[in-house]
């Protein structure tokens, strides 16, 4: 991933107050989508970790 | 990665048959020069290995198929073939593999074949993470015509930011943008074995409606796109045979300068439109009425003798004057009388407000009322006036080839007016589809056919789906992935806008090592097109030399940047360049990528090749027709070459440095 990615990651995730757990997991699965090593149900188990951790990092449960 | 060609062949086509070895900087000779005479197939073999490098065969028509036949021959089969060198990084081991296009031309169709090193295989065998570098608006920044750099540059057929997008993953991370949404949609509107309540049902029934109306609006959208870009490929093809016309009637030199009158004549209508519109931002520059009436309301405060004196000075002065302004003693009834009026004077702020009046007022009578603006329009009717005489002077030219070349020019004028008009006619429908309006225009969502507008309609969904998530439960689920939705298209958007300044900065480096400061142009922004311009003023296009160049140092830069050691291949590489420009191109290739494979003419070698040969090893490649208007250059060939030509169809082809030196080749062969 470049660092423009990352750096406006970092920020976009800072922005919104998520925790590094969340903003690893999202680099993670974009790091992922550029290697294209995912398909859809990958991408779906996926997401499912990240809604969780931020609804976790923003208390929404 | 690195991906080299390290063999091209050819058979049956349009082409000759040939099979072509190149190398890059690993074997030592990083540039490989192909001479070909006009005519010789040069532009084949280079839509070949595009088609091959961005897979765009699947989309080829019958006739597109056909139009790669060697009329000459009775075979009705044809076959090309590239032989890959692929290394995903430094640590991983180089692949072989060859991609070849099996035409059969009694079906008009087209098979691509891949073979890896245990011959032929029915997967892709390269690396999946190169797929997306395999498209063809990658392909094009580097495999492109050095003759018509100037494609990237206009703002109807380039497209600069696709390979910005593709090269850094952006495109990758708006796909999964696209299936984040997609899987939340689905996930909402699944029905399952759940009962609803009336309002859920309604909701989702409504939900499913605006789905399918966004699907339908996406094709029809995507169809128009693809009408379009056929559309702009014929138009640029036409030009392309008008030209050729224009060349044959011996009139290319006038249409030509014409051309660059015409273009230079709207970048002066445009900057004048935009110092025009500077003018304006000033309401006083375009209305004399204003400043006759602050003229007259100036008047009138001087005449009222206003601002006059505040009730502050009152204050102060009645408590310890003797005397009254006329010169006679202040009485205590007189100030009594002064005290009962003094709510009458102004305040303080009333008269800062009165001077700040009088003070602008004064500064806008030195304003020239409305002469600059005057000035600015003669000038730019002037500049439309011009406009349309050198529109009529094209038209008196294209007339004149009409009557030298018959019909046949007529026929292109023709079908070119009626191709503008579609296009324009496309343009809006897209226009159309990509239209915004407030969503609470559809309100309250029952007519989804009402809607014409992609994302309009995205926009409708996205809010429903929030709606029924809310309803049923998923409320939690909905708010992390607006969550996460945001932060995707914040980092797509401010990534992108780092990644264009950072690619601003060094093509506009690389500019400046190839042009120096003998022409200083630069790369103003990287969007649509390559915006070109100096001292941050656009400029519709540079010098022939400037656009060439412009496209060298962004394709460069692109590559350089993404590590992607790509080959660069380039038809009528230096065609386009002066002769210093031509002497720089060669003195930093092998600085700018490891495989350079050019395809050019003899009157390409002049200057160029004498630079090349002091910075690089070089793979000469000469390749001609074997027909008898070539015996000179047979005869020039050695036995081996000759036996090699004989055992070929229709094509000699020498790999010796002096031939390629001394061939003179002539511009066409046909």
């Amino acid at each position: 991933m470049d660092f423009e990615i990352k750096n406006a990651l970092r920020k976009a995730c800072d922005e919104e107050n998520l925790d590094d757990a969340s903003f690893n997991a999202i680099k993670s699965l974009i790091d992922k989508k550029i290697s294209n090593k995912l398909d859809d149900s990958q991408i779906e188990s996926l997401l499912d970790n990240i809604y969780e951790l931020i609804a976790q990092s923003k208390n929404f449960k | 990665m690195k991906i080299s060609i390290s063999q091209v062949q050819a058979k049956g086509l349009r082409c000759p048959d040939i099979d072509i070895d190149l190398y890059d900087q690993s074997s030592g000779k990083a540039v490989n020069l192909i001479q070909m005479p006009n005519g010789t197939g040069k532009t084949t073999i280079i839509s070949l290995i595009k088609a091959i490098l961005s897979r765009s065969v699947e989309s080829w028509k019958p006739s597109d198929i056909r139009e790669y036949k060697n009329k000459e021959s009775t075979s009705d089969s044809g076959e090309f073939k590239l032989k890959l060198i692929i290394q995903k990084s430094d640590e991983d081991e180089e692949i072989n593999a060859s991609i070849a296009l099996k035409f059969d031309f009694v079906n008009s169709a087209v098979e691509q074949l891949y073979f890896n090193k245990d011959g032929l295989t029915n997967v892709w065998p390269f690396p999946t993470e190169l797929i997306p570098y395999f498209q063809e608006d990658c392909v094009n920044l580097f495999v492109f015509m050095g003759d018509k750099a100037d494609q990237l540059l206009t703002q109807d057929t380039g497209d600069a930011l696709t390979p910005v997008k593709t090269f850094f993953g952006l495109t990758s991370i708006e796909d999964l943008n696209n299936s984040i949404e997609d899987l939340y949609k689905r996930k909402v509107s699944t029905r399952g074995n759940q009962t609803f309540n009336s309002s859920e049902s309604n909701l989702r029934q409504k939900l499913e409606l605006w789905m399918n109306r966004e699907k339908s609006l996406v094709i029809t959208y995507k169809d128009i796109k693809n009408t379009e870009k056929e559309k702009r490929i014929e138009l640029e093809n036409l030009k392309e045979e008008h030209k050729k016309l224009f060349e044959a009637a011996g009139l290319q030199t006038q249409v030509a300068g014409l051309e660059k009158d015409i273009q230079k004549n709207t970048t002066d209508i445009s900057n004048k439109n935009l110092q025009i519109m500077d003018v304006m931002r000033d309401p006083f520059s375009f209305s004399d009425s204003i400043q006759s009436d602050i003229k007259i309301l100036k008047n009138t405060l001087d005449d009222l003798d206003l601002p006059g004196t505040s009730r502050s000075f009152f204050d102060r002065w009645l408590p310890i004057s003797e005397t009254c302004f006329c010169g006679e003693h202040l009485t205590d009834s007189k100030k009594e009388i002064f005290k009962k009026n003094i709510e009458s004077f102004l305040t303080d702020d009333d008269i800062n407000v009165i001077e700040n009046i009088k003070n602008e007022a004064e500064s806008v009578f030195e304003i020239s009322p409305s002469s600059e603006l005057e000035t600015l329009f003669e000038e730019l009717s002037g500049l439309i006036n011009k406009k349309k005489s050198l529109e009529l002077q094209k038209r008196r030219l294209e007339i004149e080839l009409t009557e030298i070349s018959g019909s046949n020019s007529e026929e292109i004028l023709k079908r070119r007016d009626d191709l503008v008009k579609e296009l324009n006619t496309l343009d809006l429908k897209m226009g159309i589809i990509e239209s915004k309006k407030p969503i609470r225009t559809y309100k309250p969502f029952d007519e989804p056919k009402a809607c014409k507008s992609v994302s309009d309609c995205k926009e409708i969904v996205l809010h429903l789906s929030d709606e029924l998530s809310a309803l049923s439960g998923k409320k939690v689920y909905a708010d992390s992935k607006k969550v996460l939705s945001k932060i995707i298209t914040k980092t797509l958007t401010n990534s992108l806008k780092e990644l264009q300044n950072s690619l601003v900065k060094s093509t506009n480096e690389k500019l400046e090592s190839f042009l120096g400061d003998r022409e200083k142009i630069e790369v103003l922004s990287i969007n649509k097109n390559l915006q070109l311009g100096q001292n941050n003023q656009e400029q519709a296009q540079g010098s022939g030399a400037q656009n060439a160049i412009a496209i060298y140092s962004f394709a460069t830069s692109i590559l350089e940047r993404a590590e992607a050691n790509f080959p660069l291949i380039v038809d009528h590489p230096v065609t386009a360049l002066d002769n210093l420009s031509r002497e720089k191109l060669g003195e930093k290739i092998t600085e700018i990528t490891h495989q350079f494979i050019g395809f050019l003419i003899d009157t390409e070698r002049q200057v160029f090749l004498d630079s090349l040969e002091r910075s690089a090893d070089i793979n000469y490649v000469t390749i001609f027709r074997n027909w008898p208007g070539n015996i000179n250059l047979y005869e020039a060939l050695t036995d081996e070459e000759k036996q090699k030509c004989s055992d070929s169809t229709n094509a000699c082809l020498s790999y010796r440095k002096d031939f390629f030196h001394h061939s003179d080749m002539g511009t066409a062969d046909v």
